[in-house]
């Protein structure tokens, strides 16, 4: 029967997708444990000292959007004002909080009130309400309240009042390593006439011993679903986005984490409204805008001074988080659809983006689609169950075996779970990957996607109300599709 | 003898410092960041405190406003110990409080003159 | 087909399971690797800080006797421990790693064939501040590798030796160029012998040379030079390098900038120039710079304005009455015009509020810290 044949042939192709996806990915990990090789080697004469005591080192303003964050704020900045960084200053954006934010922050920093006349430089939609510096240091803290406007809304504002040349986007509910910014603006000052943005790794904070906004002891989540997002974020974040930085094809920086040139980010209009993923299509309007110029540029991910974010466990919030990412991929790619495949935005163009569209964006619909045609071509008889078994096995194995390598790349370079029982966690929540989690997730990102799609406007008045997600900024390549 | 506590969380520097001072004929307290300076302030009440300006947890600055808000410590002498010397640091650690500033790299030898003088005039 | 299929998977799990030991193999390992280090360094460490914390009275003889392997695991941070010290202790270590051979065996990496191993000798010699270093460190600014050169130049800046400035300024004007800040940082360091180099390469044909230049001597506060940077402010023919100018004019501090700058805020200037040098004549510090900067204070340039009123700001007192009476006369001029005092400010009276209210900012004596409250029960608990 043709049909029959069809769904042989349908098969073969899914098959070699998964094939490919995950040689894809087996290329970028080994490419990125060559990187961290590199960063590891160079460590002893890398100058990080040097620059936290030379007076030129380029001062960054740290943007914090913040919208109901009162249980962590305090916390939060207290930490960040605590940072090994010679010249910095905080802007916390409250977007317009129902909750205590403010008043916390008022009573803990003695908050003082001026009149702050606010640039206009990147337009932003809403009012801006009052502006406060810490009494005892105002050069350092700034706090602003302005009506609510959602996230990007609240980083343009940010970024108005930001006075150094460096702006750094964090989020409120992110905890820093003491050096993070140190490191991740360092290649800012090795390279300073090429480097346009940069991005740290995002790790997950579940499990963690956190004091004082620090974290003090890395353990492996309670919860099975956060673990397998623990392997994700290993292989997707840390891995996939360091591999794409040394072939010089990153296309996404987290914004849970990211640290750009101010006037770059002026230049081309700050953050969008339009989208969900507002920092990944910030890098990639950055992209744009760059090779349009034909300037040599580079974007940046530098692994080891890290940022921790809270991951969700529950399906609930883990599922929206999900389509809401997918969503924001869809939005972004078909937003720069120009640039897909177009030789004149290089690397970005000719081979980043398409592996975007491809591998990131059809990927669960792939998943899906070989979760329901395999069976259907046993039913139907057009495979037969011996061949099906040794399919879903090689197929799934495969995609076991990069979760792994990723793992021994985390072993040999970073190794920042020194238990043995959370390597042994590790090594598990992989493999339980396969069962359920992934299929899950394929679910929810092909409804992200159709969401896009089905031309339902990202309205940021109705997203802003629910606050910012936790770690909601969009990773992009944590599909992991295998 | 007089007590000196050392808040530095670098800890080459403090077994250094530690141990210059010990052989110096003081009594030396350590902590490694500043909830433990605090305590350790509270339990020992020092006659002055060496504290590194960047520390994890919670930064020299506020330690040292901290250590001024409280009645134990709130006149001993305060010695900063900081990486960098632009005047806006300076600047910052005078008005959080402190008494003195050594920047790092330092000498040993110097920073235990520093201390002496420092106690000298307090007795004196 | 099936064959195919069942011999990968074979090949599947087998690399799988060598994956997974070897995970556990590469932890086994380093973990066993530390703790032989730390034991072997354990002695020498103990040794080497008693060493440093006595200013090297004794104990050099056993450092310098110690075996390689011992050695070898207290090296890292017997470095480490160089750039936290200065004065007798530091030249005692530095004595220890001589006799050690270490800068013999640095010199002779710099002409490795391995970036990694030229970047660490240069990074040691940088450490050890060997002056003899310098003219192969000179060499190695032009070395192939970008990482490689930055190491050189930190290396000299750490030396210190003013001899190697020239090549130094000679090294921004390459393709590929070393990071500006860096070599600004670095040239400072050399100490103010360098001022007379730096003043001459201010005719340099290279923008990025001359703004370095500037920068450095800016940083020196070279206050021989205000007459050179002054005329670079008046007639250099790139912005950023005027900008540079204006910028260390206000690092000067010398009364003969005064002239220049308040030049070079008038109107018909690029807006860059014009903040820069209203920043700059806040910095200076004398009052003689206020006229010019309140005329600033309506510009349209948000920038302009922004740095003229935070100059007035940082003048101190006349710099404030001068805030203060731009607000009072507009005050006067809105009810002269029936406005009231509630109109909207004009863009000049928006910056003089914002900079005297940042002003009145500052710590409170009187006032106990904020919240110390939380902190007790941290403490306590």
């Amino acid at each position: 029967m043709i049909i029959r044949e069809i769904l042989k042939v349908t098969d073969w192709a899914i098959f070699a997708y998964f094939v490919a996806l995950n040689s894809g990915y087996l290329v970028l990990i080994c490419m990125a444990g060559l990187e961290f090789g590199k960063h590891l080697r160079r460590a002893p004469f890398a100058g990080a000292d040097d620059m936290f005591r030379s007076p030129l080192t380029l001062p960054v303003s740290v943007i914090v959007p913040a919208y109901n964050e009162g249980a962590g704020i305090v916390a939060a900045l207290q930490a960040m004002t605590a940072l090994r960084y010679p010249r910095y200053e905080i802007v916390v954006v409250d977007d317009g909080s129902t909750d205590d934010t403010f008043e916390r922050l008022r009573e803990q920093f003695d908050l003082v009130e001026v009149p702050r006349v606010v640039p206009g430089e990147v337009p932003y939609r809403t009012q801006v309400l009052s502006v406060h510096v810490a009494r005892g240091n105002p050069e350092t803290l700034t706090v602003v309240r302005k009506t609510n406007g959602g996230k990007s809304d609240a980083l343009n504002v940010g970024i108005n009042l930001a006075r150094h040349p460096l702006v750094c986007m964090v989020d409120a509910d992110s905890v820093l390593d003491p050096d993070a910014l140190l490191s991740v603006a360092k290649p800012f000052g090795d390279d300073p006439l090429r480097v346009a943005a940069c991005g740290g790794v995002v790790r997950i904070a579940n499990g963690c011993k956190v004091i004082g906004g620090r974290v003090v002891d890395v353990r492996m989540p309670r919860q099975w679903l956060v673990r397998v997002q623990v392997v994700e974020y290993l292989r997707a974040f840390l891995m996939g986005r360091t591999g794409w930085s040394r072939l010089g094809g990153l296309v996404v920086i987290s914004g849970a984490f990211g640290i750009f040139r101010r006037d770059l980010v002026v230049k081309i209009g700050g953050m969008a409204h339009d989208t969900i993923g507002e920092d990944a299509e910030l890098v990639v309007r950055l992209h744009h805008y760059l090779r349009e110029r034909r300037e040599d540029y580079r974007v940046i991910f530098v692994a080891e001074p890290v940022s921790w974010s809270e991951a969700p466990s529950s399906l609930r919030v883990l599922g929206r988080q999900r389509r809401r990412w997918h969503r924001g991929i869809a939005e972004i790619l078909r937003k720069h659809r120009r640039m897909i495949g177009n030789p004149r935005y290089g690397r970005i163009g000719l081979v980043a983006l398409p592996y975007y569209v491809v591998f990131e964006l059809l990927a669960p619909f792939i998943e899906l689609a070989a979760l329901v045609l395999l069976p259907l071509g046993l039913w139907i008889d057009a495979v037969n169950l011996e061949f099906a078994w040794r399919f879903a096995l090689v197929a799934y194995g495969y995609g076991l075996l990069v979760s792994l390598v990723s793992l021994f790349i985390e072993e040999v370079s970073f190794h920042r779970y020194p238990r043995w029982s959370d390597l042994v966690r590790g090594v598990l929540a992989a493999v339980l990957e396969n069962f359920g989690y992934r299929q899950i997730l394929a679910a929810w990102q092909v409804t992200g996607a159709a969401g896009a799609w089905g031309g339902r406007q990202a309205i940021w008045g109705t997203m802003h109300r629910q606050g910012f997600d936790t770690a909601e900024s969009l990773p992009l390549e944590t599909a992991g599709r295998r | 003898m007089s007590t000196i506590l050392l808040v530095e969380d670098d800890p080459d520097i403090r077994h250094v410092v530690s141990y210059k001072l010990t052989r110096g004929g003081f009594r030396v307290v350590e902590a490694t960041d500043g909830l433990a300076a605090l305590r350790e302030a509270q339990d020992s009440h020092p006659d002055l405190v060496i504290l590194d300006v960047r520390m994890p947890l919670m930064s020299g600055l506020e330690v040292c406003r901290e250590l001024r808000a409280r009645p134990w410590t709130a006149t001993v002498p305060i010695i900063m110990l900081t990486g960098r010397a632009q005047q806006e640091d300076i600047d910052q650690a005078y008005a959080a409080g402190a008494t003195d500033y050594v920047v790092k790299p330092f000498s040993p030898r110097e920073l235990q003159h520093r201390v002496e003088s420092a106690l000298h005039e307090v007795d004196g | 087909m099936l064959r195919v299929f069942t011999v990968t998977i074979v090949v599947l799990i087998a690399i799988v399971a060598l994956t997974g030991l070897g995970i556990v193999a590469v932890r086994l390992v380093r973990q066993a690797r530390q703790r032989k280090r730390a034991l072997l360094a354990a002695g020498p460490r103990r040794a080497l800080l008693a060493f440093v914390a006595d200013n090297g009275a004794d104990g050099g003889h056993d450092l310098v006797a110690l075996p390689d392997e011992a050695w070898q695991a207290a090296e890292a941070g017997a470095l480490g421990l160089l750039g936290k010290l200065r004065g007798e202790a530091h030249a005692a270590l530095v004595s220890v790693f001589l006799r050690r051979g270490t800068a013999r065996a640095a010199l002779r990496d710099l002409r490795s064939r391995s970036r990694v191993r030229r970047a660490r000798a240069a990074q040691v010699l940088g450490d050890l501040e060997v002056r003899l270093a310098v003219p192969e460190l000179c060499r190695l600014l032009t070395d192939r590798h970008g990482e490689v050169r930055v190491v050189a130049v930190r290396a000299l800046g750490r030396i210190g030796d003013p001899t190697a400035a020239w090549r130094l300024i000679a090294s921004l004007d390459q393709s590929d160029p070393l990071p500006s800040l860096l070599v600004t940082h670095t040239l400072a360091q050399l100490g103010p012998e360098t001022e007379v180099t730096l003043s001459a390469a201010l005719d340099h044909p290279e923008a990025r040379v001359r703004a370095v230049c500037l920068d450095a001597l800016g940083l020196l506060g070279a206050a021989g030079s205000v007459h050179r940077v002054a005329r670079v402010l008046r007639e250099d023919s790139t912005l950023d390098v005027r900008i540079a100018a204006a910028a260390n004019l206000g690092r000067l501090g010398a009364r003969t900038a005064i002239e220049p700058l308040t030049g070079a805020v008038g109107p018909g200037r690029p807006a860059p120039l014009r903040a820069a040098a209203a920043r700059a004549l806040g910095d200076l510090g004398t009052s003689a710079g206020v006229p010019a900067l309140v005329a600033l204070l309506g510009d349209d340039e948000y920038r302009v304005a922004h740095e003229a009123a935070h100059a007035l700001r940082r003048l101190g007192r006349p710099g404030l009455d001068a805030l203060r009476s731009v607000l009072d006369t507009e005050a006067a001029e809105m009810i002269a015009a029936g406005r009231g005092t509630h109109a909207r400010p004009s863009s000049a009276a928006g910056h003089a509020l914002e900079a005297l209210s940042l002003a009145s900012v500052g710590p409170d004596p009187g006032a106990s810290p904020p919240g110390s409250g939380t902190l007790d029960e941290l403490v306590a608990g």
